[in-house]
């Protein structure tokens, strides 16, 4: 409504009544709210661009998702913007000044703390702690399937006397490993993953293990081979091992499962993209 | 605590595009599109309108973390409460993307693809059916007094017939200022179920489940649990429910996959915040019982 409250037409601030020839006064209230959200906004759009620009983001999802996060860091930029400029608002005299008391701004916290989380803590990787609470593919999945599995690499595979272990083929080829390992016996295989101990196996032995990844972190499933090596007690838990090694059958908790006997071995760095991202889905 | 932060972030990195799109969707419905457009698309038959719209996610693949804003905005606009609810429970499950994912995670077997979709379906047909048995309003909560002023200082709650004065830019920015607006809203939701959806993946450890995990009723139910809390999206739950695959009934893996996507702690805390408590608990409790007898029956099978 206009001042005089003459005409009943809603006037967009700053403008003149031109009916009634008169000029809205304004005086100006600082909006925290306003300031705190423009923060946050662009707070995450400046997580998500980082993340995408410094390769980070595979730590985190699947990079199929990538331009999607690209395109929702592109998007919180008019959002923050939105916000920025409604920081400082001119409102007319004749509203009484008054506080939004939206919520409670402790709801803003949830933002804050991810945001802080995010930037304060060092990127890093799951690490072989959670394998148990995810469990390892080998102990759960080891009676075959009740249904008959497509084995696109079976027939490559076979020809091959060495097989090599790829980030792409990588869930396939265990699954291969872990349940046709009896067509497999003898050939050489090479393969690299992280130490993994789960219980029950001896001295001698241990997992290596990599998460494969669907959509994100969350998804994440740790697949693994048992792995037997003299002096395979040295290697700690999430130690990252390139491996070569002959494919066999062994012993673990009373059943016969399939192993790599390992002929030479190396300590390698994490790889830049440790988790296994299964293709074509 | 390392992995505390890459879970967290990777529900939230995951989430934030989903919901980024669905609360500028909901803007431009709240901005652009009339009731009058919405009540001429919407078959006039409440009972009818349950399919489509249970379907519709055929041609618009959603995600469950973006649907909440979305069903309320369809739902101030006036579009009926059961054809929103089919929509909302339906088209996370109900689209390609999530059927492809199914048959990839499930391999050859595709029984647990139609189970998964028809179940769905069913759930999904079925509790927009009973909502418009039980409630007769729309169900959103009222507004608080905060919401309801309307001083004209600010965009987002001033009235609905202020936007016909607006122009087109004027529009366009008002809807930007209602998304990030509506963001902040429901995102708070969105990050506090993850937080606490990424406690329970620490803690809950697949031994604990497994050994629950036998009995041909209890499991059912501890899948459903699961699928509630851990808040894995649709595209991907189907990958956890088949590493479940020799250790947990076929039933119980369809419920995790159908219950999951329809009701996790993120979208529920989301729903409570927009529909009135005894609603939502109503819908949940519906939406259980469905899932869980329609497991059962599949169990039998």
């Amino acid at each position: 409504m206009c001042r005089r409250g003459l005409c009943d037409q809603f006037i967009i601030r700053g403008e003149l009544c031109l009916q009634h020839r008169h000029r809205y006064k304004y005086r100006y209230i600082f909006d925290i709210d306003a300031l705190l959200r423009s923060i946050i906004l662009f707070g995450f759009m400046g997580l998500l661009l980082w993340l995408i620009h410094t390769n980070q983001l595979t730590l985190y999802i699947n990079p199929k998702f990538s331009v999607l996060v690209e395109t929702a860091g592109y998007l919180l930029f008019p959002l923050g913007v939105a916000q920025m400029l409604s920081i400082i608002q001119p409102i007319p005299f004749l509203n009484s000044p008054h506080r939004h008391n939206h919520a409670s701004r402790l709801l803003y916290l949830p933002f804050i703390a991810i945001l802080a989380l995010a930037f304060l803590l060092p990127n890093n990787t799951l690490n072989a702690n959670l394998v148990n609470n995810k469990g390892l593919n080998s102990q759960l999945t080891a009676p075959a399937p009740g249904y008959e599995l497509p084995r696109p690499l079976a027939a490559k595979l076979r020809r091959y006397s060495l097989i090599e272990v790829t980030d792409r083929d990588y869930a396939e080829i265990i699954n291969e490993l872990q349940f046709f390992s009896q067509e497999y016996l003898g050939k050489e295989i090479t393969m690299t993953g992280f130490v993994f101990r789960p219980p029950g196996i001896t001295k001698n032995q241990f997992s290596l293990v990599r998460y494969v990844i669907v959509c994100c972190t969350a998804d994440a499933l740790p697949y693994g081979v048992l792995c037997e090596c003299k002096n395979g007690e040295k290697f700690k838990d999430g130690t990252w091992l390139s491996i070569k090694g002959v494919i066999q059958q062994s012993n673990y908790e009373d059943k016969v499962v399939p192993a790599i006997k390992i002929t030479s071995l190396k300590q390698v760095k994490e790889p830049q993209t440790p988790y296994v991202f299964p293709p074509n889905q | 605590m390392i992995n505390f932060k890459i879970i967290l972030l990777s529900i939230v990195i995951e989430a934030l595009p989903f919901v980024l799109l669905s609360v500028i969707v909901s803007a431009i419905l709240h901005n652009f599109v009339t009731e009058d457009m919405i009540s001429r698309i919407i078959p006039k038959n409440k009972f009818l309108s349950i399919v489509p719209a249970s379907l519709l996610g055929i041609v618009l693949p959603v995600c469950d973390c973006g649907m909440v804003p979305i069903v309320r905005r369809l739902v101030k606009k006036g579009v009926p409460l059961p054809t929103a609810i089919s929509f909302m429970l339906g088209a996370p499950i109900l689209n390609p993307l999530v059927a492809a994912a199914t048959a990839f995670a499930f391999k050859t077997n595709t029984a647990m693809v139609l189970f998964r979709l028809g179940t769905a379906f069913l759930v999904a047909c079925f509790a927009g059916w009973l909502t418009s048995l039980f409630f007769k309003g729309n169900e959103l909560k009222p507004l608080t007094a905060n919401q309801q002023h309307s001083c004209g200082c600010c965009g987002p709650h001033t009235d609905q017939y202020l936007i016909d004065e607006l122009t087109f830019t004027g529009k366009l920015l008002r809807t930007i200022h209602d998304a990030s607006n509506e963001f902040f809203e429901m995102g708070k939701y969105l990050l506090i179920g993850a937080i606490l959806g990424t406690l329970a993946q620490i803690v809950l450890s697949r031994e604990i489940l497994l050994s629950i995990g036998q009995h041909p009723g209890f499991s059912v139910g501890v899948m459903m649990l699961f699928a509630f809390v851990i808040s894995v999206c649709s595209a991907a739950d189907a990958f956890i429910a088949a590493s479940f695959y020799t250790s947990f009934s076929a039933g119980s893996l369809v419920a995790f996959m159908v219950f999951g996507p329809m009701l996790d702690l993120k979208n529920t805390l989301m729903l409570l915040h927009t529909f009135r408590f005894r609603f939502v608990v109503w819908l949940a409790f519906v939406a259980a019982t469905l899932c869980a007898g329609a497991a059962y029956v599949i169990n039998l099978l």
